[in-house]
């Protein structure tokens, strides 16, 4: 073990103790900064793959009148939207006016969901290098107080993402580089064969289980271990209007919460909002939304996209304050 | 509680120091019994309550077995239907479930007000074929039953093996639960090697191969290259988990003082059916063949039916085997999968492959060995697929390699299946040819550097494996 922890920290540049929690590089991907000084949009939406399956950028411009502009990130969650707002959005010139959150089921004070595994190289490339906020929310708070010793005290696992990901790397694409297949090609094929739609809704709704567990249904406990409030405060110095929309889902459906602590999460929710002044849109129980306008669980049909657009943009109508 | 979570890691060094500190048996049983509760209740503590309300029912009707001897029979049949009746309530609750749903909807409740709240017992037939095992001993005289109560509820409720076996009879661990025990060193220089195992066929093999598996039997239709891949790695997934869970049960009882069963010896190499179930699941199948196979044939020898040696071969292997598939899972995937195995084992008899068969030249053994990885590997499929449509489906209905996607999928399947079974054959031929040499001390050290690595660095949400 002493060996193994010579040689890990010196191939991964460790000096212990350190502060628990995965390092951050110093790249900051910035390509939404660039759009927006760009295009000057008046209404920004971040969200995650039910974004990009549920909204229509251009018909949703046209609609309400004002240039839009969607940042949809497949499989990102809270942490991945509070870090666009923060080194994307805040970090540019030129402020939208109105930012829209579209979320699903209780992902808004979850932190702690999909930033670990394959989650964390993207969540990387938005991040700064220095990100307590980030940190502290996404990983520490959900550490344990062993992983924390571990994380400080012993290489192994402090390097265990960089090792990981090594050896993954190594496994995965090793055979298929005898094919003439290379690193491109293959992530390519994978993500075509197992892509949202050619997958068993069962399978789909089981991965969402984390977000329907008690604790994540006790809003009271999750709320200021989750973006939200920061997320509030950065826009609201930066005179952003902030709507949280949340889209409708098949997940919640089959989940075994139990229902009445499904219900408080979401009244909470509401209070929550509605104490910090901040519209709130639900959709998730909308009938106009329905199911056979669905191809998966959590993604909108081309036609569920058309509806949903529209819905959108008349019910944010009252918030359009800006000249056309 | 999982053995890999951080809580049952506090757990057990609290009970551990206190179970050696108090050193009396009696007492060591009651913190045994008060750590099962405590370890079995964790998620639904009213699953806590039909252990211990089943177990008692079952405690006295074995004593009532000894006291009304002429009644002993129907104190069985008593014990074994209200065991089976709550095994077959909870395996095909679901079936219930939507009843429950329109009836409580119809006088006025929440239609979902039972099946929100109701988390079926976990284990439930594991701990139940232990106390049908102890109340067919005691009617057949083959075991005295205990009179102390504690003693038997620690025993059927014992926390290690509560949720997945190893089904330890009560002349094993019953015994040892009535008897002295005694810290010693060579508690800990047995139980390590078998904790480290665990975990590292848990942690780094068992949770790696479960993604590509998974993603291949999320699919709605693969196509049968990546059928085959996914049920390779399925075949190793279910051996590397499985057989985890019991090193680690079999470490944490051998750390209180107890040895408990061995469970799976090398099943992959196994020659015939027959073998494999000598070799997997080691006391659910001496179970099924003490208690369903041998008395199903002794029955069938005394019986008019004795004439017919087919009958006397097929019969009994094929209700076993259904047995064993219902008891497994509910839904036809599992009961196909036991009636598989039955027909398997009964051909494989009939021509004279019985189990201890082997062929005499190393080249024929290899073919022998071959065929039956192909059998088991396709006894997976059964077992894993969603439904028999779907497995029918991959199978005879799309292109065995339907794009360029699958056979780059299927490869990268492959690639993950062949680098994780790799530590599990250098761990065989290193057990089989270096037992006591220094690489042994090697590996484990190893595992742990790996364990280490692996623990917590994956999510187990497989959905974006390419974000």
């Amino acid at each position: 073990m002493g060996l193994s922890g010579i040689v890990v920290s010196r191939r991964y540049g460790l000096t212990l103790p350190r502060p628990p929690g995965p390092r951050f590089d110093r790249q900051v991907r910035k390509d939404h900064l660039d759009a927006l000084v760009k295009g000057e949009p008046q209404i920004v939406l971040i969200g995650d793959s039910t974004l990009i399956y549920g909204l229509d950028e251009q018909v949703f411009s046209r609609l309400t009148g004002r240039p839009a502009y969607s940042i949809g990130i497949q499989g990102s969650a809270s942490a991945f939207w509070y870090l666009v707002l923060r080194n994307n959005i805040l970090e540019s010139p030129y402020k939208p006016p109105l930012l829209v959150i579209v979320f699903r089921d209780t992902i808004l004070t979850a932190p702690g969901f999909r930033v670990q595994g394959s989650y964390f190289e993207p969540l990387d490339e938005y991040a700064r290098h220095n990100e307590p906020l980030l940190l502290q929310l996404a990983f520490v708070n959900e550490m344990n107080p062993l992983e924390r010793w571990a994380d400080a005290y012993l290489p192994p696992y402090a390097a265990r993402l960089d090792v990981r990901r090594e050896i993954d790397t190594q496994i995965r694409y090793s055979i298929l580089k005898w094919t003439g297949c290379d690193v491109q090609c293959a992530d390519d094929s994978l993500e075509t064969l197992y892509n949202g739609a050619n997958l068993d809704p069962d399978a789909v709704t089981s991965a969402e289980e984390y977000l329907f567990t008690p604790e994540q249904l006790n809003f009271d406990r999750q709320v200021d271990r989750s973006f939200l409030p920061e997320m509030i405060r950065l826009t609201r110095e930066n005179n952003i209007q902030l709507v949280f929309v949340q889209i409708k889902t098949l997940v919640r459906e089959s989940q075994s919460a139990d229902p009445l602590a499904l219900a408080g999460y979401f009244t909470a929710l509401r209070a929550y909002l509605e104490r910090q002044a901040i519209p709130y849109l639900d959709f998730s129980s909308d009938e106009r939304l329905k199911q056979e306008y669905f191809i998966s669980p959590t993604h909108l049909s081309e036609f569920g996209k058309e509806v949903f657009t529209r819905l959108l943009a008349e019910s944010i109508e009252p918030w359009l304050t800006l000249p056309r | 509680m999982a053995f890999t979570s951080y809580e049952f890691i506090l757990f057990f060094t609290v009970l551990l120091l206190i179970y050696w500190l108090v050193r009396r048996r009696d007492w060591q049983n009651v913190f045994l019994l008060a750590a099962s509760a405590v370890f079995y209740g964790w998620l639904a503590p009213w699953h806590v309550a039909i252990l211990f309300i089943s177990l008692t029912i079952d405690y006295f009707l074995a004593l009532g077995m000894l006291r009304w001897s002429e009644k002993a029979g129907s104190l069985l049949w008593f014990g074994v239907a209200v065991n089976l009746g709550l095994l077959g309530f909870v395996k095909y609750y679901f079936f219930f479930d939507q009843a429950l749903a329109s009836w409580s909807s119809r006088i006025g409740l929440a239609g979902d007000l039972f099946s929100s709240r109701i988390i079926l017992p976990l284990g439930l037939s594991f701990y139940l074929l232990k106390k049908i095992g102890y109340l067919i001993d005691v009617r057949r005289g083959v075991l005295a039953p205990t009179r102390d109560w504690v003693a038997f509820a620690a025993y059927v409720s014992f926390f290690p093996q509560v949720f997945s076996g190893p089904i330890d009879r009560p002349q094993v661990l019953l015994k040892q639960l009535e008897g002295l025990r005694a810290w010693k060193a060579e508690h800990l220089v047995y139980a390590w090697p078998l904790l480290v195992m665990g975990f590292f066929k848990k942690i780094v093999v068992a949770d790696s191969v479960t993604v590509v598996v998974d993603h291949v039997f999320a699919m709605n239709q693969p196509s049968g290259f990546l059928l085959l891949c996914a049920s390779l790695g399925y075949t190793l997934q279910i051996l590397a988990d499985f057989s985890a869970y019991t090193d680690l049960a079999r470490g944490t009882a051998r750390l209180l003082g107890l040895e408990t069963s061995e469970n799976f010896k090398l099943p992959y190499l196994s020659l015939t059916p027959t073998e494999f179930w000598n070799r997997w699941h080691i006391t659910l199948s001496t179970w099924l063949r003490d208690y369903i196979f041998f008395p199903v044939r002794r029955a069938l020898l005394k019986s008019h039916l004795k004439q017919s040696e087919f009958l006397v071969l097929v019969i009994p292997s094929i209700l076993t085997m259904l047995v064993s598939g219902l008891w497994h899972g509910e839904g036809w995937t599992f009961l196909v999968w036991g009636l598989y195995y039955g027909v398997l084992i009964a051909s494989y008899q009939l021509i004279g492959l019985r189990g201890d068969w082997a062929p005499k030249t190393k080249g024929a053994r290899f073919v022998a060995w071959l065929v039956m990885f192909g059998w088991i590997t396709l006894g997976w499929a059964i077992f894993r697929a969603p439904s028999l449509g779907w497995l029918g489906g991959s199978l005879f209905q799309t292109p065995f390699i339907e794009s360029r996607d699958d056979w780059i999928g299927g490869l990268t399947a492959l690639s993950v299946i062949f680098y994780y079974s790799l530590p599990l054959i250098l761990k065989w031929l290193i057990d089989r040819y270096l037992r006591e040499g220094w690489l042994q001390g090697l590996y484990h050290a190893l595992a742990t550097l790996l364990v280490i690595v692996y623990v917590n660095s994956a999510t187990s949400d497989f959905i974006y494996f390419q974000f």
